[in-house]
């Protein structure tokens, strides 16, 4: 492995690293927030229906990855199949 | 010499872009240079992505075209390796200074922004993993995810989703 891989792999591990670091400090900050939030319930009405849609958002994000990761793990698997299946013929 | 021109010169130089986010950042407004990383982000992504698409389409031209006797074709292929280059350098660039911005204005996260952060990080990731992988199936795992239509279309709607919700929270 030459140093170019080297630091290409530490790029790719900052690139991991990021989002899995806002996530925690998203976290603390909500469960800092929940306790001040809770004496405020009911000021904001319509903070509920942005929540949901947001989440719907969210839900639609993660479910697009995943079906676009299934479909390329199985055109990789076609492909490798067809190949093997040329070969042996 | 040798090892700096041939390792380390391509990679300082990524270094030193990957620094333009923090100099942005140094600013007495914390909040508007803050604001201004995802400026960044949003101009880099762009820059990159939109140059690196129209290169590709006119690359792929028919000869007929373009003209039998023309020297184009040519010098699109010498210059494919510079523009790619560009377009991972300047998507570097925009990730890191994207993921800046979620960081330092944490305190608004949503489901939005946290989508776009999910959508540019299997971008970034697939597109590691289609330059450094060296076994074929996983390079055409990478190809075939980092070229996905639907990615990018998510990805642009998740972005003029988050200034529009943004811009209406903030103003």
């Amino acid at each position: 492995m030459n140093k170019s891989s080297y630091v290409l792999i530490a790029l790719v591990a900052l690139t991991l690293i990021a989002p899995a670091l806002a996530m925690a400090e998203s976290e603390n900050e909500g469960s800092e927030r929940s306790e001040a939030g809770e004496r405020e319930s009911g000021e904001h009405e319509g903070s509920a229906v942005n929540s949901n849609v947001s989440n719907l958002v969210l839900y639609v994000t993660l479910a697009t990855i995943a079906g676009v990761g299934v479909v390329s793990a199985i055109t990789v698997h076609k492909a490798r199949r067809k190949a093997t299946a040329k070969k042996l013929v | 010499m040798t090892l700096f021109s041939n390792i380390l010169r391509p990679h300082l130089i990524l270094l030193v872009l990957l620094l333009v986010p923090a100099a942005a950042y140094a600013d007495d407004d914390n909040y508007g240079s803050a604001q201004a990383l995802g400026w960044v982000a949003i101009g880099a992504g762009t820059v990159a992505n939109v140059l690196f698409m129209v290169f590709n389409a006119v690359k792929k031209l028919p000869l007929l075209k373009i003209g039998m006797g023309s020297e184009m074709p040519r010098t699109m292929f010498a210059m494919y390796k510079p523009m790619l280059n560009f377009h991972i350098m300047l998507n570097s660039v925009g990730f890191f200074a994207g993921m800046s911005h979620g960081l330092l204005l944490l305190r608004g996260l949503d489901s939005i922004s946290l989508s776009l952060a999910i959508v540019m990080t299997v971008s970034m990731v697939s597109g590691l993993v289609l330059k450094v992988a060296s076994d074929r199936n996983s390079k055409f795992f990478g190809r075939l995810v980092h070229g996905q239509v639907v990615l990018s279309i998510l990805l642009i709607a998740l972005v003029v989703l988050h200034v529009s919700v943004m811009g209406a929270d903030f103003d």
